[in-house]
């Protein structure tokens, strides 16, 4: 199935790329995508968005699914449908 | 004495945080006192930083201006030893130094500067940019040559 | 007890005169310092009921329990407390970089300052004496020149100043307090108490030692803390920055934009972290004793603004960015470089000033009043010429000034309807249309809208919870937010670190390494509680009732146009839900006031006359 998966902050910065879209097996869960991602460019990528690459964002990043928050839509586990977008962004508090 | 190491700081890297000053008056005073640290921190506006401690000079120009030979520097590795019995806290060796390394310390009434920790720094060992090294003037041009040989080859490339 | 200094210098103005009050072991551990201290400091101190600007306010310096040392995150920061001539209520703001150190070297943890002084001063205090200097030569300066003036003066660069600008000056009550040239206590108009005072700046030098208790034990749990302060827990503020939330935030339709009229702006990309980084972004500096360095210093390098240089977040980026229509980078920052010099809250300043933009728009205020600006949202230019008319209340400016609520009653015509404060205060950077626990948090939020005083936008963000629904069980959530954050506003360590401590035993741990008190965690907690119930009585005590917890009218009416969060807004219904909730998770009765067990449970008793009268 296609998804079209964004990125902002700093894994935006390092990837040099904002949005793209990928093809990848149906009813892959959000956890696999990651998982897939890291793969696809390595460790570093694994380790800024999830806790010690266990099944847990790393607190400071949201992955939001069509803009609600995964923990919205039963987390890392839910099932990812065709034409989804995931957005991975930075989000920390506070700031001024 | 070309070999002789001190600490130096990068003022690229240094951030101005003074964790440097906590941790030398802790080692050397055992309190947090940054007005009795042998190294301190200069931050002037907007952005620039660094910090300045005893740099083991040649022919250390404390060493001369002090009238009561108080002062005198290690031949094994630099280091200016101060003799707590002849220094009344005059303070010419103060003027003298042009990079302000020396301490008057209120209480003891005798001036301090940086001793190398017995060759551990604590600031280097603490600093959390990495902006201060121990490092020897010999060590330091070294690096200053391959740095600007590095870049020339850099700049040939791009131009051919 | 170590490292408290337990000195209170008390300064009075009109007379000239100071005297030293002393604390004790069971006030630290009572209150352990900044928020607690200061709260307290103000409780007991001040006339219930008077004028802000009567010169028997206190104004309140209260340094955290760890200052002047190598805590992470810990050593300079301190709290200004005072009632707020915005709010009318309880004014704090925090402040860090190196004064807050320095009042500690000096001998000093807590510095109470009344009176009105006859001709402008300074307060000089230079290891434990005071004097009052001439200040005549110095009202009028910038908050930049004031430090730099006063260090030539007294021939030593490295007094430490925290002072006011222009915007003090003027009474602006939006007025804040500069020091270190790029930090402030910003909020709730404190920089207008001191210069109701005639009070330029407070400037400090110390000498003395800070002992700590368990020097090794300190020592060792640094190292390891040090290390935690470098990892991925503190990575965003060590690289982008907090500006970085601005994509974050417009991604969740959370940005507050053209006077929050929307929540998502088209113009993102250019005001985000990444560019802001890329282009304008020279050097990262730090704070006393901080391992992490967050302060993203910008300059401008061409255009009109060219030199401009100031410390840039998300929160002023947002409120003279995306606030007022406005995407352009070098405008912000140099808005941002004006407030710091004339002595404004920035983000007050900014959201004013889209308020400004919103009458304008509607044709409330013309050109008339605007001294000629074409004061539309979007317009760079206006925005920077407006903060400098407020700053010196010009033309509209002088309206503006004081703040959007005071501006809407004098501009009239059903503007407050687009008034986004509450209890007096301008609203911060997210719209909480679309967060239900964040719009509880800044309803009840004691100094008035703020997002520091909890941090509940949390679970709305991540959602751990439905940031869209209103539910009882809210009440909790803020209730712990804010125990917990009224505990790191009194040890006082940077909200930036919360993710290095590993809850309250380990905070509890590093104050007994420091000050030799011993406190277990459980105490820190109901410490953090008794602290919020505190302000709560000195709120009430100055008039607050449920009917000053609220949302702006706005955020009740006008829901989201467009984007993820479409349709969002916080109804009577949903606050009532909140409230209720929040009351009932606090231990206060229905109409938000203690109730006298919840009192005695936190060692508060002796304020339950002030309470007995206020409960149904």
């Amino acid at each position: 199935m296609r998804l079209i998966v964004q990125y902002l902050g700093p894994i935006q910065v390092k990837l040099d790329k904002k949005e793209e879209e990928i093809n990848v097996d149906q009813g892959l869960s959000l956890f696999s995508l990651l998982r897939y991602l890291s793969e696809s460019y390595g460790d570093w990528f694994g380790n800024e968005v999830l806790e010690n690459n266990e099944k847990h964002l790393r607190e400071g990043v949201l992955v939001t699914v069509n803009g609600i928050a995964s923990g919205q839509i039963g987390g890392l586990e839910a099932k990812l449908k065709e034409g989804d977008i995931v957005t991975i962004l930075p989000f920390f508090a506070g700031g001024g | 004495m070309v070999r002789h190491k001190f600490v130096t700081v990068d003022p690229d890297k240094c951030v101005g945080c003074r964790i440097c000053e906590y941790v030398c008056s802790q080692e050397k005073d055992k309190v947090f006192n940054p007005t009795k640290s042998r190294i301190r921190v200069v931050r002037i506006y907007p952005t620039v930083n660094a910090s300045m401690t005893c740099r083991l000079c040649e022919d250390a120009p404390c060493v001369v201006a002090c009238p009561r030979k108080a002062l005198e520097q290690s031949k094994e590795n630099g280091v200016i030893l101060v003799n707590k019995d002849k220094c009344n806290g005059c303070g010419w060796c103060i003027e003298a130094c042009d990079f302000g390394a020396i301490v008057l310390d209120p209480s003891k009434k005798v001036v301090a500067m940086c001793d190398l920790c017995q060759g551990n720094p604590k600031c280097v060992e603490w600093c959390p940019e990495e902006a201060l090294e121990l490092t020897s003037r010999d060590l330091l041009s070294q690096k200053a040559r391959l740095g600007a040989v590095k870049k020339l080859v850099e700049a040939s490339k791009t131009q051919s | 007890m170590q490292a408290y200094t337990g000195k209170i210098l008390h300064v009075d103005l009109t007379t000239g005169r100071s005297k030293i009050q002393t604390f004790d072991d069971a006030f630290a551990k009572m209150y352990i310092g900044g928020t607690g201290f200061g709260i307290k400091t103000l409780l007991d101190n001040q006339k219930p009921g008077i004028d802000p600007f009567d010169p028997e306010n206190p104004l309140i310096y209260a340094l955290g329990a760890v200052c002047n040392t190598m805590v992470p995150c810990g050593a300079s920061k301190f709290g200004v407390f005072a009632k707020s001539p915005a709010s009318n209520l309880l004014g704090e703001a925090y402040s860090t970089g190196q004064w807050g150190a320095e009042l500690r070297s000096a001998g000093y943890d807590i510095l109470v300052i009344r009176g009105k002084a006859a001709k402008p001063k300074y307060i000089w205090i230079d290891d434990e004496s005071m004097q009052l200097m001439d200040a005549s030569h110095l009202w009028g300066k910038t908050a930049w020149e004031t430090e730099e003036t006063i260090r030539k003066d007294l021939g030593d660069e490295y007094v430490r100043v925290s002072g006011i600008g222009q915007a003090g000056e003027n009474l602006s009550r939006i007025a804040c307090l500069i020091n270190d040239h790029f930090r402030a206590a910003g909020r709730t108009g404190l920089g207008a108490v001191m210069g109701s005072k005639n009070l330029k700046a407070v400037a400090v030098r110390g000498t003395y030692d800070t002992c700590v208790a368990d020097v090794p034990k300190l020592q060792e749990f640094c190292k390891d803390l040090y290390e935690r302060a470098r990892g991925p827990k503190t990575s965003k503020y060590r690289t982008l920055g907090t500006a970085a939330n601005v994509l974050a935030m417009n991604k969740q339709g959370a940005l507050p934009t053209r006077n929050f009229q929307a929540a998502m702006f088209e113009g993102a990309e250019k005001i985000s972290g990444e560019y802001l980084n890329e282009r304008y972004v020279t050097k990262i500096e730090g704070c006393s004793a901080c391992p992490m360095r967050c302060e993203h210093i910008a300059v401008v390098r061409e255009g009109p603004f060219t030199g401009a240089t100031a410390r840039i977040e998300y929160e002023p980026t947002m409120a003279f960015g995306s606030n007022c229509g406005v995407d352009r980078m070098d405008a912000i920052i140099k808005s941002v470089e004006l407030c710091d010099m004339y002595g404004l809250d920035a983000i007050s300043a900014g959201m004013i000033i889209a308020f400004g933009m919103e009458c304008f728009e509607r044709g409330l205020i013309t050109t008339q009043d605007t001294g000629g600006l074409d004061l539309r949202f979007g317009n760079a230019e206006a925005m920077v010429e407006m903060v400098r008319k407020m700053a010196f209340r010009q033309d509209i400016g002088k309206v503006l000034a004081d703040g959007v609520r005071p501006a809407s009653k004098a501009i009239g015509k059903g503007s407050e309807a687009f008034a986004l404060e509450i209890k007096g205060v301008e609203l911060t950077g997210y719209d909480i249309r679309g967060l239900k626990t964040a719009a509880l948090g800044y309803a009840v939020s004691r100094r008035g809208a703020d997002h520091q005083r909890h941090g509940s936008y949390g679970p709305d963000m991540d959602g751990r919870v439905d940031r869209f629904k209103a539910e009882k069980s809210r009440g909790k959530i803020v209730v712990g937010d804010e125990d917990n954050y009224a505990i790191f506003d009194s040890i006082i360590l940077c909200k930036f670190s919360r993710g290095i401590w590993n809850g309250y035993d380990e905070i509890a741990k590093i104050y007994t390494m420091v000050t030799g008190i011993p406190y277990t965690g459980e105490e820190m907690r109901k410490t953090g509680e008794r602290i919020n119930n505190l302000a709560r009585i000195y709120n009430i005590r100055e008039g607050l009732t449920r009917s000053d917890d609220t949302v702006p009218p706005r955020v009740m009416n006008d829901p989201i146009p467009s984007g993820v969060s479409k349709g969002s807004r916080v109804t009577q219904e949903d606050l009532d839900i909140l409230l209720d909730g929040y009351y009932e998770a606090r231990g206060w009765t229905p109409e938000g006031v203690p109730k006298s067990e919840k009192l005695k449970e936190l060692d508060l008793e002796g304020y339950e006359s002030i309470l007995a009268g206020k409960r149904k």
